[in-house]
């Protein structure tokens, strides 16, 4: 097992889990209180990679980041690098992709939370911000550490959007997922084998460690 | 001029009548106002708007000299800039804190040092000590209610709203916390609105009473006025008990108590202690009307008096009579015509001692 592809699928699973923290935490609390009538489109579009085929996604994002596109252009002049067949190419897609994965449980987890409780934290005088620390993230917990285990297992595990983004590049862009793929087309099977049976025991542990949080009661 | 929680706003909900809350009560001294109504009616509509968790669509809300609310102005004072303290229906602790976290949340503006104290003093207060690193899901009903009570107190509200605050509790223990709450209350001595659909509640706890039915107040006034004198059918559908009268034992004798209202003495069951004052609840049917001039034996109550007013009520009338106090009964019109019962008619009214509901007051 190549030890470069191993360490750029631990960097690109974790630096994806921490934008979707980042991101995903305030959009899920918006998208479980507004009472905004459009919200449902938000809402498909944050799914929309449940269903979209990888390919399909990993290609519009080849097209909008490339160096042709208005939005590439404007990556490469301010940064002067263009992101296709970059890691940074490779995270922005691994996080449009793994959206669903972590803000759907967060926004079960932000439900769960009793409404009273938030109101009578408002009602003892302390603001939105510090009720949002001290009262629904403690409760939201469950939801929130399932969003974080299931997007870091689903981006190390991921093939399409890499392969179409990243290129497969050794080093760079290679994943364990690509590793395995690039093995398998040199009919190197024995060290497929391996990958795919340590990426095998990694995904059944990560998913028991879900069901395991999903079993704990809300708040206690 | 005195300071007054005083409002008059609208608020709707779609499928039920557009909910109305007006009210006037003094914001600068103890006292304990029950909004009184059917489950439905609006009535936690109305405390939510008071504490700011529900904005009205028309109407103002104001506390002393603060504006509060004002539709027209645009203004809407949060929660958290009002000064309340709000007690929900089932208490909501924050099920993940411990007793002390719970009681300690609200208190910020101190050292941690005076924030433990503070604590402290306010658990001892409560009857609390010892509970503080259990989780609320380990306290019994009734210490939940005084942990909810003490998070709220420690924060010197000027104003208490309480949601249904015995509702939670199962039978014994309402009754037992009922008596307590009251005097936790004045203790604690700020203004006080409550709401309830239960009567017996809303006699013990409150001075005065709002009485709400379909989102809109129906009568508002003290205890004894609103349960004597309900002035339409509604008001008297809701509170139920048509007398009410404050009292004071004067004598204890055997099983029966002697309680004096005015001039007249009326005999009650139950123990109680020469000087304690009583609130006394007398059903309309449980008043039996008869001639002036005749006895009957085995009724320990037979008051002479006057008839004041007769009121028809579908099948039945309601009559009141003047006995030293006002005293309403229910009776049929046929006993109304055999009695000939007119305004001023002189008659002899009959209550047995064990239909007499009694409260102790403060």
């Amino acid at each position: 097992m190549c030890e470069s592809a191993v360490w750029v699928t631990l960097r690109l699973a974790v630096a994806t889990t921490a934008i979707l923290l980042l991101l995903g935490l305030p959009l899920a609390y918006w998208l479980t209180t507004t009472r905004w009538r459009g919200k449902f489109l938000v809402e498909a579009v944050v799914a929309l990679p449940i269903i979209l085929p990888p390919t399909v996604l990993g290609f519009y994002l080849l097209m909008a980041l490339g160096p042709r596109s208005p939005i590439g252009g404007l990556i490469q002049s301010v940064t002067g690098s263009s992101l296709p067949f970059s890691f940074g190419g490779i995270l922005v897609g691994s996080v449009i992709f793994n959206l669903p994965f972590a803000v759907r449980p967060f926004v079960a987890g932000f439900t769960a939370v009793d409404r009273r409780l938030v109101e009578a934290s408002w009602c003892l005088g302390a603001s939105r911000f510090r009720t949002f620390c001290r009262v629904i993230l403690p409760l939201a917990r469950a939801g929130i550490l399932t969003g974080v285990v299931l997007s870091f297992a689903h981006t190390v595990g991921e093939f399409g959007v890499v392969l179409m983004l990243g290129g497969n590049i050794p080093g760079v862009t290679q994943t364990i997922s690509t590793l395995i793929y690039d093995d398998v087309q040199a009919m190197n099977y024995g060290a497929a084998n391996v990958t795919a049976g340590v990426l095998l025991a990694f995904s059944v542990c990560m998913l028991s460690v879900v069901y395991s949080l999903q079993r704990r009661v809300p708040g206690l | 001029m005195m300071a007054e929680l005083a409002s008059d706003f609208e608020k709707r909900f779609p499928g039920v009548p557009v909910i109305h809350g007006v009210m006037r009560r003094p914001a600068d001294r103890f006292s304990v106002t029950a909004l009184l109504g059917a489950s439905g009616c609006g009535k936690t509509t109305i405390l939510r708007c008071l504490a700011g968790l529900e904005r009205p669509e028309r109407g103002w809300i104001r506390f002393g000299e603060e504006v509060w609310f004002d539709a027209e102005r645009r203004v809407h004072l949060p929660p958290q800039r009002r000064g309340i303290g709000f007690l929900f229906q089932d208490y909501a602790l924050f099920p993940h804190l411990t007793v002390d976290d719970n009681i300690a949340y609200g208190v910020t503006d101190v050292s941690r040092r005076m924030r433990r104290r503070q604590a402290a003093e306010i658990m001892e207060r409560f009857q609390l000590e010892g509970l503080g690193r259990r989780y609320p899901r380990q306290l019994s009903g009734g210490q939940q209610q005084r942990v909810a009570l003490a998070r709220v107190v420690i924060r010197r509200p000027r104003l208490l709203l309480l949601d249904e605050p015995l509702s939670s509790l199962d039978g014994p223990t309402r009754s037992e916390v009922r008596r307590e709450l009251r005097q936790v209350l004045r203790a604690i001595g700020v203004p006080t609105v409550l709401v309830t659909h239960d009567r017996i509640e809303a006699i013990t706890l409150a001075d005065h009473v709002v009485v709400l039915s379909e989102g809109s107040v129906r009568q508002s006034g003290s205890v004894e006025d609103v349960f004597s004198r309900p002035e339409d059918l509604s008001v008297a559908r809701i509170v139920g008990i048509e007398t009410v009268v404050h009292g004071t034992v004067t004598g204890v004798d055997n099983g029966l108590t002697t309680v004096s209202v005015g001039e007249t003495l009326v005999v009650v069951l139950g123990a109680g202690l020469i000087g304690d004052r009583v609130s006394l609840c007398i059903r309309g049917e449980d008043v039996i009307l008869q001639e002036a001039s005749k006895r009957t034996s085995g009724i320990r109550n037979q008051f002479p008096g006057q008839v004041l007013d007769v009121v028809h009520e579908g099948t039945m009338m309601r009559v009141g009579v003047d006995c030293g106090f006002r005293l309403t009964a229910v009776i049929t019109k046929q006993t109304r015509e055999e009695l000939q019962l007119q305004e001023g008619s002189p008659v002899t009214a009959l209550v047995k001692a064990a239909a007499i509901h009694v409260i102790p007051r403060d």
